[in-house]
């Protein structure tokens, strides 16, 4: 069976290091340098860090059937290591920024677990965060109904124009 | 065998969604298929899988681990994308980290067809545009 893939192109990108302060969380660090910077659409790839608090949720099937899969309540991994993260920025409700991050940590008691990240609940820990950013121009995810799960996730967009010009 | 520099740029990207049931290097392989594209390299990924079998051992392919219980959650993603010389369609070799509904978390190298999306899957990948070697 072939891929039903959704894609758009660009050939205008920009490319950034960012660095989220010390107790900033990871939401905050992100969408107030992007903000200021007229960035709406990017992909993010975190380096491992430390942080000083970290909470994830897990995404067991939704019950009733009403949508595919339900977010539980946040799971508190306290203080722990930021060993991977991936995350897009993009177009959430109402045009407002939305980040979307999946990370895997490493907890204080050495366990390893990891899953949707609470961005805004996730605050680095005392050297702060980097993280390679890639802006794209006349392209990025906005939010959208999926028919088959119910759910409002990321589809990827092209616009006629570019939306930054860095 | 010697190492090689290989010189060359970048071309486009790419902003991906998958959709349901579909698999992940499959769908990053035809991606590449669709476009034209030869080598590229996937910068990040995240999303979630109802399954995932995953290499754990490059020596001994059969050394898998399965990972079960949707939602199985994409954490993170790495990879790139090449002609097989065999096939001459484009190929995909996938690494990532996932964990399951309890958070456990798993490693390795994405089988093909053992990993269908079940939510929706964003990815980026960007084109290489290999020019010359500049060292050997």
């Amino acid at each position: 069976m072939s891929s039903r893939v959704l894609a758009v192109d660009d050939i205008e990108v920009d490319c950034f290091q960012l660095h989220i302060a010390a107790g900033q969380s990871i939401w905050a660090g992100v969408h107030q340098a992007l903000q200021q910077a007229d960035i709406h659409c990017a992909q993010i790839e975190f380096a491992s860090a430390w942080l000083r608090a970290s909470v994830y949720h897990t995404a067991p099937p939704e019950a009733s059937g009403t949508t595919l899969v339900k977010y539980g309540a946040g799971i508190d991994a306290g203080a722990a290591l930021l060993v991977s993260a991936n995350a897009t920025y993009g177009y959430g409700n109402g045009g407002a920024s939305l980040l979307h991050c999946h990370g895997l940590l490493l907890a204080a008691d050495g366990r390893m677990h990891g899953g949707h990240l609470d961005t805004s609940r996730c605050i680095a820990g005392t050297e702060g965060l980097r993280a390679q950013v890639m802006a794209t121009r006349n392209s990025g995810f906005e939010l959208g109904l999926d028919c088959t799960s119910n759910m409002r996730v990321f589809h990827p967009v092209r616009w006629p124009e570019a939306r930054h010009g860095l | 065998m010697d190492s090689k520099l290989i010189g060359g740029r970048y071309g486009r990207v790419f902003s991906a969604r998958l959709l349901c049931n579909d698999d992940l290097v499959e769908s990053v392989e035809e991606l590449c298929a669709s476009n034209g594209v030869r080598n590229a390299i996937v910068k990040g990924g995240l999303g979630s899988l109802f399954r995932a079998r995953l290499e754990q051992a490059a020596a001994d392919p059969s050394r898998t681990v399965e990972v079960q219980g949707y939602a199985v959650e994409l954490l993170s993603l790495t990879g790139s994308v090449a002609i097989d010389a065999g096939t001459g369609r484009p190929a995909a070799a996938l690494f990532g980290i996932v964990a399951d509904n309890r958070g456990a978390s798993y490693a390795g190298k994405f089988v093909r067809g053992a990993a269908p999306t079940c939510v929706t899957i964003e990815l980026t990948v960007q084109e290489w545009l290999p020019e010359a070697v500049v060292a050997s």
